[in-house]
């Protein structure tokens, strides 16, 4: 953009929308901007949803992000519990769910992805899924109530659940279909690894089957899962952590396409955060992220970009995970991998994840949190910038 | 800019649990007058106090929530 834009709209009042806001003021934006977003909550940190929120140890106010008399102070126009029914890239405006039509000289889309739901079934009673503060807050009122909490999916989401309903006190059933515990995102032996302690803690962890149905009683409330082999787990709460989708809809697509400034396709309109799938010069391809740093990085070089400050997000990906008494944090990224290297046993260790030719991709660290300061250094130090391969996607 | 961070005259008292921090240097970038990485790459404070508003925006930047920004006077954390 050539000059400075005096009108911002934000879609999305997660850490991304809300980022690409703040720093959009904290550059020296002096013009009008409009927050908007589909929840009625002011924005919050959803990484502690599954974990301190749950747990109860903190309360929905300490996880404001901003308080609301920030957002005056900033002059940043709020518009909660509104949905943007169209965008209209040509004539640069936003169609909102009550009627109103704003305009903008540059967009920004954080739209963010939704909790994905199982297909073709029907959810009783006791069913949750977990995204959102309000799905949080009713799994909280469900947990005081229930004693035995059947969980679909060990994924991250799934198996934080598990790890607090446990601490709960609650009996925890975990069903997964793959062989292992994350092993897409970590392998089979780390997922083993893994689902060894889920057992030595007490969870009744089963692999490699799936469930088929949702059983409930004469009142319609869930009984148990019906499980693939026919067997059945009794519970009285369920949560389903199948993955997310990302919500990428108001431009007809499913994740948004961006360079890595977080520029789309069409003049003014930026995505960034869950949604965006954004050019890593350092990858040399696109890639779609569901972390906390690239939501907070791709926001911020969103912008600083719309204010006319050149900015690319191309930070080495991290994301941690809070479970069964261990903090695993990753960094770098591995779709696959040649071999592995494990350091350490039990309450602390890392992996190490290496190509065919013996360089680093990937890092994972449970209980050792000053090894990631050097693993990340290693992994910045060790890419190539691919400004040829940038140019032939552009 | 509208700068609001540093209108009031608190004095803030920090504290970093370094067996958290891993060394993002988000810090270090909000509040550079205040954080420092040392040679492990994990930030330390210049100062323990000080009514540096940029002290909060440190806190709020980092993704581990290794930092505690406290109110001097009332001891309540404020970040």
């Amino acid at each position: 953009m050539t000059s400075r834009p005096g009108n911002v709209v934000v879609v999305g009042t997660g850490l991304a929308g809300l980022r690409s806001a703040e720093t959009l003021r904290a550059r020296g934006y002096g013009g009008r901007l409009t927050l908007i977003g589909e929840e009625t909550h002011l924005p919050y940190e959803r990484p502690a949803l599954s974990k301190e929120l749950l747990a109860g140890k903190r309360s929905v106010d300490q996880l404001m992000l901003r308080q609301p008399e920030f957002f005056r102070e900033q002059q940043i126009e709020l518009a909660l519990g509104r949905r943007v029914e169209k965008v209209s890239p040509e004539r640069h405006t936003v169609l909102l769910s009550d009627g109103r039509e704003l305009a903008w000289d540059a967009l920004v889309l954080a739209t963010g992805a939704r909790a994905r739901r199982l297909r073709g079934l029907e959810t009783p009673p006791g069913v949750h899924y977990l995204r959102t503060l309000s799905d949080a807050l009713a799994l909280n009122t469900a947990f005081a109530h229930a004693k035995r909490l059947a969980v679909v999916g060990a994924g991250f989401i799934g198996a934080e659940v598990a790890s607090t309903a446990l601490a709960l006190g609650l009996d925890v059933s975990v069903i997964e279909p793959m062989a292992a515990p994350l092993e897409r995102v970590l392998g089979t032996e780390i997922g083993m690894l893994l689902a060894e302690r889920y057992r030595a803690q007490g969870v009744d962890l089963r692999l490699g089957i799936g469930m088929t149905d949702f059983v409930t009683d004469k009142h319609g409330r869930l009984r148990a899962l019906k499980l693939s082999d026919g067997s059945e787990i009794a519970c009285d709460v369920a949560v389903v952590g199948v993955g997310a989708e990302p919500s990428g809809e108001l431009l007809g697509e499913r994740e948004i396409e961006t360079d890595a400034s977080g520029r789309t396709e069409y003049e003014g309109i930026y995505a960034c955060g869950d949604v965006a799938s954004s050019w890593r010069p350092s990858l040399g391809r696109r890639l779609r992220m569901e972390h906390w740093t690239s939501a907070a990085g791709q926001a911020a070089a969103v912008a600083r970009t719309i204010l006319g400050e050149e900015s690319v997000h191309d930070d080495v990906p991290f994301f941690w995970s809070d479970q069964f008494g261990l903090r695993l944090q990753y960094v770098g990224f591995a779709s696959d991998w040649a071999n592995i290297e494990v350091d350490g046993e039990g309450d602390a260790f890392s992996v190490r994840y290496f190509d065919e030719d013996e360089r680093l991709l990937a890092a994972l660290v449970a209980n050792r949190p000053r090894e990631i300061a050097a693993l990340r250094r290693e992994l910045a130090s060790g890419r190539t910038p691919s400004r040829e391969l940038e140019l032939e996607a552009a | 800019m509208i700068d609001s961070t540093r209108k009031k005259q608190t004095m803030y008292r920090i504290e970093i649990d370094q067996q958290l921090c891993s060394g993002f240097g988000s810090c270090i970038e909000a509040a550079p007058k205040l954080f420092e990485l040392d040679r492990a790459g994990i930030a330390s404070l210049l100062v323990s106090e000080s009514g540096d508003g940029a002290a909060l925006e440190a806190a709020r930047s980092c993704p581990m929530g290794a930092i505690a920004v406290f109110d001097r006077e009332s001891g309540e954390q404020v970040n």
